[in-house]
């Protein structure tokens, strides 16, 4: 075969294979651009997600608030410092942005965050040369913004900050474990949200956290942009009331270190609607500080139960006296009497020879609750039990919360229940059965929250209103109760004199009951739980108020009932104080003055009955510190702010929550030092504020 | 002036249209989608697409020139110009190797006068095609009898070439320009027998070579060129680094479907796929106007390419039968760089889909194999006319 032939027979060889070469980088091309995959990746999907850009718009927590809107729990930021030591970064205009003096990093950070010098060296150092960043530990986390723009002041190559959502619990010791925490947890889309953790913040957390909105961008038609609002968190509105619980607080703390109880609970309530207006435990923490968190996690007032001892014999009376087998005048032997062999002792074994039950009552004699237990029959004294609820929860809103356990198969065990022992309960328990001898007969369910609130609309989302649970006696009965309780307090013989209170009338039950632990019931001066139980004014209460407290070590100077009083009767006073400042405080309604002459809007609030504080020179009202169609308390201090410049007001006499809104308006920084109202300012009334100029004001109560 | 266009028209008689059709028809595609497609990469660069525009039109009408031009010479099968234009390749090559002009990444650049760029790699395939034909029509008898010795001058001088190329570096320049000098070979007339067994261990050494050694060293490897082939194998893992050209291509792809988005909407071009109005113009075709345009593109050029094969089969003349065997082999492994770089099918080696893509050198390389293709079935034709007349006499 000649070459020809040859050339021809590959030149018919190309024809074929570049043929198929073609055909098969066609099939190609149909293949994918057909079934849109490759390798089992779905393109479709793949550009969807690449063009589509999606950025989370994070849903602002809800606020807890007290009663009048004083924060209880609010948003904020902290920071985190963190020093770059990696030479390679630079910023867009070539300056360092890794350390260049490590010695002046230490200095500073030493004299601002808690760590020494030396440690901060040190950290400064790693071993490790190849180390990008260094942080700080706890001292270089949760900085405020103020400690971040000091240490930024310094202007300190490397040295940089994260900022992170937290949760300011203003108040440090004010309920922590009733209004709970939030513990930042990052999701599976990389976010960090804040979760309650216990208490409100948890019972609540689905309100509170609100819902994320979305912003989705399409790079390449911004007609497929889609947004969804984020939707912040709703407020949750307590019924507790700042002062009362920053008093109450207060004199929680004080007898706490002087008496060391094991556990302490303090609950004030309105007798009329059922709200909390103040509730305390010890041991607790600094929700501010964190510091204590580890020592007590549980809500005591709502999640322990107890034996409560002699204030039992307030609704052992009632359940007598209702169903009609209470003679207070008969007489019994009291000091000791046997139950099926079985010996019920008084407080006084000896006791005080033939008395009446009247008298045993404001003695609190427990042989004279056996008695009217027996009286009545056990079946009675038990449907008295599950009439005043107790073993029933009261659906506080608390999670674990304990229905409580009575033992009742024998005589002696029934008589016990009557004096309060050998039945468990919880403090709440207590409030719901104690409503009923303070409220007429009609028991109250006991509440924390009032209300949940649109933080965005203000619109009210829930309400909690006043919940009439079941009337376990006549308003009789309770009437008659509460004459036998002042006789606790006021009578000679009474024990119960230390809760006397100048002005009003107080109907009180103290208690001391054995504490058991496992090995039966404890013995020794320590062991046991005192309590007490008041109505203030007696013939017709307007707070209840009960407090706990087990194992106390009593200083020698004190009883139990003296410790207690010193939370008791402060607290009480300054409820039924404020109760007649409500009186006059009726509600006004916020009009809307913004855009209106400076002169017309001053006159028209003052003549509502606001006090009205106009910032700056201008003329027209741009800006009003209470948003139009609120409801706010006669007199209340409502902030201006005008189209000219601003200048600072005279803070003089001016309380937190003012001080507060001004700041939120003007947008100015400010240090507040104390607590109650100002009296002091660094910066001179009606001076014009310069930018970043910070104006420390200083309050005392 | 008239005689310019009498010119014009005389030629364009002469030529074989089935060739110069589908040439025509692609370079005029190709204007607009290298219009369209620089739509963006010009706004990055500083430049406008009307620029890419006009250069791109200048190319095709550069083109056109370049085929009637080499349609009308016939000093391109003097055994003396074919040499000195050898020499001058070496010269420019070497040159390059000082002095080459670095444009995207690859230093295949010469800068002539500041004017424009040539690609030596480009000029060589054509350089090929006249040399190794003319070498082969020379001595057609002594490499009968002796392949070896009798292609000596052909080896040598390709292999030097080929590496001159390889050191730039350009691999998908040495592997299109092997691939026609190899091509070539096999039809310089040696026992057909022969040539396919020769493609086929040619074909199963490279298979084994890249699959079980090149694939595997490539997974650990820093070298760009290996790492192109870890894009490949698995281009997803990668899609934000090595792998990004290819993904997005295929994006491009899936975006268009069966008729495209529409002229002018790609989105890939808009940053995602670098080089779209080059080694990418396929994939924002298909993406503007689906597989519909990419199945026309491709059945043209095929047709095109098997009848320049058929033109070769039909030559008599070892010269013209090669030229149009490597012309068809320039135009199907071109494509298939490109189209298998482009699809996955094969690694991206940065090659242009001819007449399409953007691009001077590849433009008028085409046109000059293009004008000897023309030329040769001119002659074809003239010469059956006469062979039909005669027995008609």
């Amino acid at each position: 075969m000649g070459p020809k032939v040859n050339r021809k027979i590959v030149g018919e060889g190309l024809f074929f294979i570049f043929a198929i070469i073609f055909i098969v980088m066609i099939g190609r091309f149909f293949y994918i651009s057909t079934f849109k995959t490759v390798k089992g990746v779905s393109l479709t999907k793949m550009t969807r997600s690449l063009y589509t850009q999606t950025n989370v718009i994070k849903a602002q927590r809800g606020n807890i608030y007290d009663a009048s809107g004083q924060p209880l729990a609010e948003n904020t930021s902290n920071y985190s410092i963190y020093v770059v030591l990696n030479k390679q970064q630079h910023g867009l205009d070539g300056q360092p942005l890794y350390m260049t003096n490590k010695n002046k990093i230490a200095h500073v950070l030493s004299n601002n965050i808690s760590i020494s010098y030396r440690n901060a060296l040190h950290i400064l150092s790693p071993q490790n040369k190849d180390t990008f960043q260094v942080e700080f530990g706890n001292a270089g986390k949760n900085l405020s913004l103020t400690t971040k723009q000091k240490i930024e002041s310094y202007h300190l190559n490397g040295v940089h900050f994260t900022k992170q959502d937290a949760r300011l619990y203003p108040n440090g010791v004010f309920a922590s474990n009733l209004i709970g925490l939030v513990t930042p947890e990052t999701g599976k889309n990389g976010l960090t949200n804040l979760v309650g953790e216990m208490g409100l913040e948890r019972e609540f957390n689905q309100e509170l956290s609100g819902k994320n909105g979305f912003h989705q961008t399409d790079k390449n038609n911004s007609a497929l942009d889609k947004t969804t609002p984020a939707k912040n968190g709703d407020n949750v509105y307590t019924t507790l009331d700042y002062r009362l619980q920053t008093l109450l607080e207060n004199q929680m703390a004080t007898v706490n270190n002087e008496a060391h109880p094991s556990n302490m609970n303090a609950v004030l309530m309105n007798a009329k609607t059922g709200k909390i207006l103040a509730a305390s435990q010890r041991p607790t923490f600094n929700a501010m500080t964190g510091k204590g968190i580890g020592s007590i996690w549980r809500n005591t007032i709502v999640q322990d139960l107890y034996e409560p001892g002699s204030t039992m014999k307030i609704f052992t009376m009632a359940a007598s006296i209702n169903s009609g087998h209470y003679n207070g005048n008969d007489i019994y032997q009291s000091g000791r009497y046997s139950v099926d062999g079985k010996i019920i002792p008084d407080w006084d074994p000896n006791g005080w020879g033939k008395i009446t039950y009247n008298k045993g009552f404001a003695l609190s004699s427990n042989v004279a609750m056996a008695h009217l237990e027996q009286q009545m029959s056990a079946s009675t004294w038990m449907s008295y039990i599950k009439k005043f609820q107790f073993l029933q929860s009261t659906n506080s809103g608390i999670d674990n919360e304990p229905l409580g356990n009575v033992q009742f198969t024998y005589p002696i065990e029934q008589a016990n229940t009557a004096f309060g022992q050998g039945i468990q309960v919880t403090v709440m328990q207590m409030m719901r059965a104690l409503s009923a001898v303070a409220n007429n007969g009609k028991m109250l369910k006991p509440r924390f929250v009032s209300k949940i609130v649109n933080s965005n609309t203000h619109q009210v989302i829930k309400n909690y209103p006043k919940e009439v649970v079941g009337t376990p006696i006549s308003a009789n009965t309770a009437s008659e109760v509460r004459k036998h309780m002042e006789d606790v307090v006021y009578k000679p013989y009474g024990i119960g004199s230390d809760y006397k209170m100048t002005g009003y009338k107080v109907a009180a039950k103290t208690g001391t009951a054995q504490t058991s632990g496992s090995a039966g019931y404890e013995s020794g001066n320590d062991s046991y739980l005192y309590s007490v139980a008041g109505m203030v004014p007696a013939n017709n209460p307007k707070y209840v108020m009960y407090i706990t407290m087990k194992k106390p070590v009593l200083p020698g100077n004190k009883t139990a009932t003296q410790l207690m009083a010193e939370i008791f009767k402060p607290v009480m006073r300054r409820a039924l104080q404020e109760n007649s400042n409500y009186i006059s405080n009726y509600e006004l309604n916020t009009p809307n003055v913004i855009s209106d002459q400076k002169n017309k809007a001053v006159n028209q609030l003052n003549h509502l009955g606001f006090k009205s504080i106009v910032i700056g020179k201008g003329q027209i009202i741009t800006k009003q510190s209470i948003n139009a169609k609120s409801k706010v308390k006669n007199g209340s201090r409502i902030i201006l702010m005008t189209n000219g410049v601003s200048t600072v007001p005279n803070f003089n006499g001016w309380n937190e929550q003012s001080i507060k809104s001004y700041q939120k308006i003007s947008n100015t920084n400010i240090k507040v030092i104390g607590h109650g109202s100002a009296y002091q300012q660094s910066v001179e009334p009606n001076k014009s504020i310069l930018d970043n100029q910070q104006i420390v004001i200083k309050l005392k109560s | 002036m008239r005689t310019i266009i009498k010119l014009l028209y005389d030629t364009f008689k002469k030529l074989d249209l089935f060739v110069f059709i589908p040439f025509f028809i692609l370079s005029i595609f190709g204007i607009v989608m290298v219009y369209s497609a620089s739509s963006d990469i010009a706004i990055q660069n500083g430049g406008s697409p009307m620029g890419y525009l006009v250069k791109q039109t200048f190319f095709f009408i550069l083109s056109l020139i370049t085929i009637m031009f080499i349609f009308h010479a016939n000093f391109l099968r003097s055994t003396k110009v074919i040499a000195t234009f050898g020499m001058l390749i070496i010269i420019m090559l070497v040159y390059l190797f000082f002095f080459g002009k670095s444009v995207n990444g690859a230093a295949g650049w010469i800068s002539v006068l500041g004017l424009f760029n040539i690609q030596p790699s480009e000029i060589t395939k054509f350089y090929f095609i006249i040399f190794i034909a003319n070498h082969v029509d020379h001595h057609q008898g002594a490499i009968v009898h002796h392949w070896m010795r009798g292609m000596m001058n052909i080896y040598v001088y390709s292999a030097l070439v080929l590496i001159l190329i390889l050191i730039q570096p350009d691999i998908g320049g040495t592997a299109i320009n092997a691939g026609i000098i190899f091509v070539m070979l096999l039809a310089s007339g040696i026992r057909w027998q022969r040539a396919v067994g020769f493609a086929a261990s040619i074909i199963t050494i490279l298979f084994l070579v890249f699959f079980c050694i090149l694939v595997p060293v490539s997974k650990h490897s820093s070298i760009y060129a290996l790492q192109r082939i870890v894009a490949f194998t698995d281009p997803f893992a990668y899609s934000h680094g090595i792998g990004q050209q290819l993904v997005n291509s295929y994006y491009a792809l899936s975006n268009g479907g069966f008729f495209g988005v529409g002229l002018g909407n790609s989105i890939q071009k808009n940053g995602y796929l670098p080089e779209p109005n080059t080694d990418f113009i396929m994939s924002i075709i298909a993406e503007e106007l689906g597989f519909f345009a990419i199945a026309i593109v491709m059945i043209l050029l095929t047709f095109m390419v098997c009848r320049i094969i058929v033109i070769g089969i039909r030559s008599d003349d070892a010269y013209s039968a090669l030229v149009c065997y490597g012309t068809a082999t320039y135009l199907t492994i071109q494509m298939l760089f490109n189209v298998g770089g482009v699809t996955g099918l094969l690694p991206i080696t940065g090659v242009t889909f001819p007449f399409i893509s953007y691009g001077g050198s590849s433009m008028v390389t085409l046109s000059c194999c293009l004008g000897l293709v023309l030329r040769i079935s001119y002659h074809q034709k003239l010469l059956r006319n006469r062979l039909i007349n005669k027995e008609g006499l």
